[in-house]
């Protein structure tokens, strides 16, 4: 059985959905969204995905960025906010993602 | 922050060159960011390092999705290019056909010598008095052997080899110089 190779396909195709779910409840600095998605083992990434997705989000304008200064002793953060776009995106996002639940639900016999 | 991680920062930038400096400048400042942040949490090296991953798999997941778009212009592209298809293509036109008729040749004129001898040295011992026996040999001065046919066969034997041998090195060194220049095709991403 290889549960970890489905695991991984579930996260890859889920970490965008995830990440705009996040950054809709509140503006995010890019470790801040890495420390977030470390608490669920389902979710948990590394810079080399999370980043470059973040900067592929930016370019289609789903997000805005911009740096900010933090606390003394740490470099400037660089905060992720979701755009009008992006907001859209995501209400959609959730409507599919509605659906899929539900196409589980019933597929499980669950639905009375 | 630790040199070992200055050394990494410098690296993934130095992978990252097909981006504009820039976006060079703000990727690296991010990862340096998170580098930082990992130190406060008392990570040690090696684990910021695992976490982080090679600096060419780091810089090759931001050029991922970025390479595709950058098609735009850039002269040093074109001259790349351009040096690219002209050693390619000028080095291609002797070495192909050399080395693409010298393979094949060579390995056929091997085994071929040796058969030749075979049959003059099955005609010298069964005395069969086949015709043009005397337009093989190995050494022959005036159309006259100087060795004696079993002489002749041992040396045509060496002499096979020796040809099937170069033939077989200038089949792989062909086989080398084309994935030779298709890698390096894949490597400017041309």
């Amino acid at each position: 059985m290889n549960l970890d190779k489905w695991k991984s396909q579930i996260a890859r195709g889920t970490l965008e959905y995830c990440i705009l779910l996040m950054l809709r409840q509140k503006t995010c600095y890019g470790y801040e969204i890495l420390q977030e998605l470390n608490k669920y083992t389902m979710l948990a990434s590394t810079e080399s995905t999370v980043y470059p997705l973040l900067r592929r989000l930016l370019k289609e304008n789903y997000l805005e960025a911009f740096w900010k200064d933090s606390v003394e002793g740490l470099p400037p953060r660089k905060y992720y906010s979701l755009t009008s776009l992006g907001e859209e995106y995501v209400t959609l996002m959730s409507e599919e993602w509605e659906k899929l639940l539900q196409a589980i639900i019933s597929l499980k016999g669950e639905d009375q | 922050m630790k040199a070992e991680f200055e050394k990494y920062l410098t690296m993934v930038e130095r992978y990252l060159k097909p981006l504009p400096t820039s976006e060079r400048v703000d990727i690296v400042k991010e990862i340096k960011g998170s580098i930082l942040e990992m130190e406060q949490e008392d990570l040690s090296e090696e684990e910021i390092l695992q976490r982080l991953g090679e600096p060419k798999d780091l810089a090759k997941a931001y050029l991922g999705d970025l390479l595709i778009k950058e098609s735009d212009f850039s002269f040093t592209r074109v001259l790349t290019i351009c040096a690219f298809y002209s050693v390619a293509g000028f080095s291609g036109m002797f070495v192909i056909p050399i080395l693409g008729i010298v393979a094949p040749v060579f390995i056929v004129t091997g085994v071929l010598s040796v058969l030749c001898m075979a049959v003059k040295l099955t005609d010298h011992i069964f005395h069969l008095g086949l015709p043009y026996m005397e337009n093989i040999g190995v050494f022959s001065i005036n159309g006259v052997s100087v060795m004696n046919p079993f002489g002749e066969f041992l040396a045509a034997l060496v002499i096979g080899a020796v040809l099937c041998f170069l033939g077989q090195g200038a089949w792989k060194l062909l086989k080398f110089y084309c994935i030779k220049v298709g890698k390096t095709k894949k490597d400017l991403s041309i």
